[in-house]
């Protein structure tokens, strides 16, 4: 760093501190709100303390308006006035999640359309208007080289489309299946495995049908109905795992069953019950790198994650009416990507809710997408001398250290400093990296700051983790 | 859930083991030993019962807290015997399987009839009113003509107290105080400015999950008797 950097920087500390005393003074009385202040801008993090933290809520994704630079006016108005419409194009029946290289393909099975939320690159498009459409996509899955598959519910087949979403080809059809739900692709595009979750009245149709992605010749089934090892009834959802084995949601036996490849049998876990490690009304599953295991449940309205073996590590989420993060009554598709983020679907808030692991950084470019109107949040007010919401503990700390504040917490509802001198331009500058932020802030400001940016709302998903007043 | 089935008159539990609601329909073997409630199991997850081994506690490996049991939905009305806390409606919990995936899914967008909604007949209180008025809490509900019926249109619902609970439903027959089998039950949810009770519309109320006859309606639709059990045009 410059020396001139550096007096640009001691000059500005010395502004922090001289505006912080000044907040500090005049804040101090920000009646009754500030508990639940405080609780609004705690980072939300899982498990939650005294556990050690694993994941961090990063976002809710409605619409397009919320990755969208198009509809930032929108956006800005919205978290101004607290306004409830949300403008662009939402998912109608979030059903299937995929996630490739930071795009969000989200099955909407009453829009007949897979709606694909582009965050790194700020697009939002429609795979599947364009003969032969879609009619009910159910369960999505990518391959390496960025395809999709979608499980046509109605077609009773699964559609390929290319990385551009042009369609490609499709396999399956009426005579192969009776009610398909879930499919999984291996990476290199040459297997799929369909579930066929049957019906109540049907016997061998209970079953996972194996094809060659490719040519979408059909090679071999496994499973029939019944309780037994191998068996499924009712099955839902099928993911292949890293570690080469597929696991299978036998959603009315309650239990996850795991197979090798070529359908053999190797074990499985889970009952019917309330607890932990037990479902009620398992939905989608998902794998992540390590070969854990993710599984939502209806009923529950959580994702539990397993390790390979089946045993339950945690989970996420509570049942409730409340539109908020990681709250849910009806979970559907569930996505892990490259780099370990959860993408979890629900119907009936019609919303994606994306976790990271805790010790990742945002690095994704885009911008960030205001947060719900319904996240509550202390109403915005200009920061006239100081109506500053009370800083919370670590943060108030932070501010008090002799150094460069790299982060500026959210400690005012305006940015109290002309914004040319925003310490966050240090990380906005495309050439340094993230090493020259702090953990927790990555480059990621768009160009044209607006004072929405500076609603301490926006600083939640950027704050400090881990901080536990 | 044994208790359950005890507790209930008779009547009330069709046998729903021919119907499209027993999942464990040819399947054969009992479902992971509980037979006693196997047709049950798929709506209603059983709870551990006195009788039962203690369970063996869930080790979170990541997680040292939170290893209770999770909060279900209000899936056994309100009648539930622990008077559990629930969240959500019946409603929710239909479509938790009526996804499109193993059973037709219905929705809120399409123009299925509303559910999850007020109802208007004889909603007594100012407050009531207002509720039943306002708009549904899902603004972009796209029901065009949401709250476009007077609520002379509706027939008057009738409410007691059950327990500690209000409970409301539309009489199917001539008015009388006591809830009948017949009658199309509403949902209470504490809704109102001041936490009032406001009967609400739900799959159930036009639905019994565990009777045998066509589509589960409560009474028959012939003559669009089920409609003018609550609509009076
Ligand atoms: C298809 C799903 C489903 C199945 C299968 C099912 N139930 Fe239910 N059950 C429900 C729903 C939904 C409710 C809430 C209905 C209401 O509030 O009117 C309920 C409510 C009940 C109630 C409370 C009644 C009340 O008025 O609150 C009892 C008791 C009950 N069920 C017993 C059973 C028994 C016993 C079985 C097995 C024979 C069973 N259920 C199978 C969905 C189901
Ligand atoms: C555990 C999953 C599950 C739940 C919960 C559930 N259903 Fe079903 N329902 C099914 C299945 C499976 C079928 C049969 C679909 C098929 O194969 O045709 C079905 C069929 C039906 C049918 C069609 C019956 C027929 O004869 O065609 C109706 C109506 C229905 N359900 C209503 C409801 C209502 C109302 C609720 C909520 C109280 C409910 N269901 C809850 C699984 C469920
Ligand atoms: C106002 C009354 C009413 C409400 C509320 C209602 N239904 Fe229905 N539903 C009906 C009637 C009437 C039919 C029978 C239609 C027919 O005869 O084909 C039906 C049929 C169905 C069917 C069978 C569909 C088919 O094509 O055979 C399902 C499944 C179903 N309902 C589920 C639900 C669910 C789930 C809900 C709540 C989300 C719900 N219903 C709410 C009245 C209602
Ligand atoms: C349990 C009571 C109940 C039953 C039974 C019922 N409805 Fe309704 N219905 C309502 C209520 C309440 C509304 C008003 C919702 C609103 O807009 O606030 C409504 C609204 C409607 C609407 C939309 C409003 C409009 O004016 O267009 C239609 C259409 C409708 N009902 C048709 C039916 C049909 C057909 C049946 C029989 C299958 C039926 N209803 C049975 C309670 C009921």
């Amino acid at each position: 760093m410059g020396e001139r950097m550096w007096n640009a920087e001691r000059r500005f500390r010395g502004l922090l501190l001289a505006g912080f005393a000044l907040f500090a003074a005049s804040c101090a009385e920000v009646p009754q709100k500030k508990e639940d202040a405080r609780k609004e801008d705690k980072p939300l993090v899982f498990p939650a303390p005294p556990d050690e933290a694993r994941f961090i809520f990063e976002r809710s994704i409605y619409s397009s308006a919320d990755i969208l630079e198009a509809d930032k006016n929108a956006a800005l108005r919205r978290a101004l006035t607290g306004e409830a419409e949300r403008g662009g194009e939402g998912v109608g029946k979030p059903y299937g999640v995929a996630v490739r290289r930071g795009k969000i393909f989200v099955a909407d099975s009453v829009g007949s359309a897979v709606k694909v939320f582009d965050v790194p690159r700020k697009k939002f498009s429609v795979v599947g208007t364009d003969d032969p459409g879609i009619a009910m996509p159910l369960g999505l899955d990518t391959d390496a080289e960025g395809k999709l598959y979608v499980v046509d519910a109605t077609a009773k087949s699964v559609k390929v489309f290319d990385a551009n979403g042009k369609f490609l080809r499709a396999f399956g059809g009426q005579a192969m299946f009776s009610r398909p739900t879930g499919v999984a692709v291996n990476p290199e595009g040459t297997r799929a495995w369909v579930v066929d979750t049957g019906g109540v009245d049907k016997q061998v149709e209970h079953r996972v049908r194996v094809f060659n992605a490719k040519t979408g010749e059909h090679l071999f089934d496994f499973g029939k109905r019944g309780t037994g090892p191998g068996e499924f009834n009712l099955a839902r959802d099928i993911v292949l795992a890293p570690n080469g084995l597929l696991y299978v949601v036998d959603g009315a036996n309650f239990r996850i069953q795991v197979f090798q490849q070529d359908g053999k049998f190797e074990r499985a876990f889970g009952s019917v019950g309330r607890s932990p490690g037990q479902f009620a009304r398992p939905r989608e599953i998902a794998a992540d790198k390590q070969s854990n295991i993710y599984v939502t449940d209806a009923a529950f309205g959580n994702l539990q994650i397993f390790n390979e073996k089946g045993e339950v590590l945690m989970f996420i989420g509570t049942r409730s009416e409340a539109d908020q993060p990681a709250k849910y009554l009806l979970p559907a598709g569930i996505a892990v990507d490259e780099d370990g983020r959860i993408y979890v679907a629900d119907q009936f808030f019609r919303r994606i809710d994306i976790f990271r692991p805790y010790n990742r950084p945002p690095t994704r470019p885009g911008n960030s997408p205001a947060p719900p109107p319904s996240v509550r949040r202390p109403p915005l007010r200009p920061c006239t001398r100081g109506a500053a919401i009370p800083l919370p503990r670590s943060r108030r700390l932070e501010l008090s250290l002799p150094r460069f504040p790299r982060k500026l917490p959210g400690v005012c509802r305006r940015f109290p400093f002309r914004r040319r001198r925003s310490p966050h331009r240090l990380c906005h500058q495309p050439r340094l990296n993230t090493r020259h932020c702090v953990k927790g802030w990555g480059p990621i400001w768009p160009e044209n700051q607006t004072p929405a940016h500076w609603a301490p709302s926006r600083f939640r998903e950027f704050t400090f983790a881990g901080s536990n007043n | 859930m044994l208790a359950l089935v005890l507790l209930l008159p008779g009547s009330t539990i069709s046998d729903i083991t021919t119907t499209k609601h027993n999942m464990a329909r040819l399947v054969g073997a009992a479902i992971q030993g509980r037979e006693d409630n196997q047709v049950c199991v798929y709506c209603h997850a059983p709870r551990a019962r006195p009788a039962d081994p203690a369970p063996r506690p869930a080790t979170l490996l990541w997680q040292r807290r939170g290893s209770g049991t999770f909060i279900i939905y209000n899936d056994m009305g309100r009648l539930d015997l622990n008077e559990a806390p629930g969240i959500g409606s019946t409603s929710v919990m239909c479509l938790s399987c009526h996804d499109g995936s193993q059973a037709f899914g219905i929705t809120r967008q399409t123009y299925d009839h509303p559910f999850g909604v007020p109802y208007r007949g004889n909603i007594a209180g100012t407050a009531a009113t207002a509720v039943a008025m306002a708009p549904v809490q899902d603004s972009d509900l796209p029901f065009k003509t949401a709250h476009t019926r007077p609520f002379a249109d509706f027939r008057p619902a009738q409410s007691a107290i059950v327990g500690n609970h209000r409970v409301w439903w539309v009489p199917t027959s001539p008015d009388s105080v006591t809830r009948r089998k017949t009658d199309l039950p509403l949902y209470e949810r504490n809704s109102g400015p001041d936490g009032e009770s406001i009967p609400f519309v739900e799959c159930t109320s036009c639905h019994d999950p565990h009777n045998d006859n066509v589509a589960f309606l409560r009474i028959t639709n012939e003559q669009s008797r089920l409609c003018l059990g609550c609509h009076d045009k």
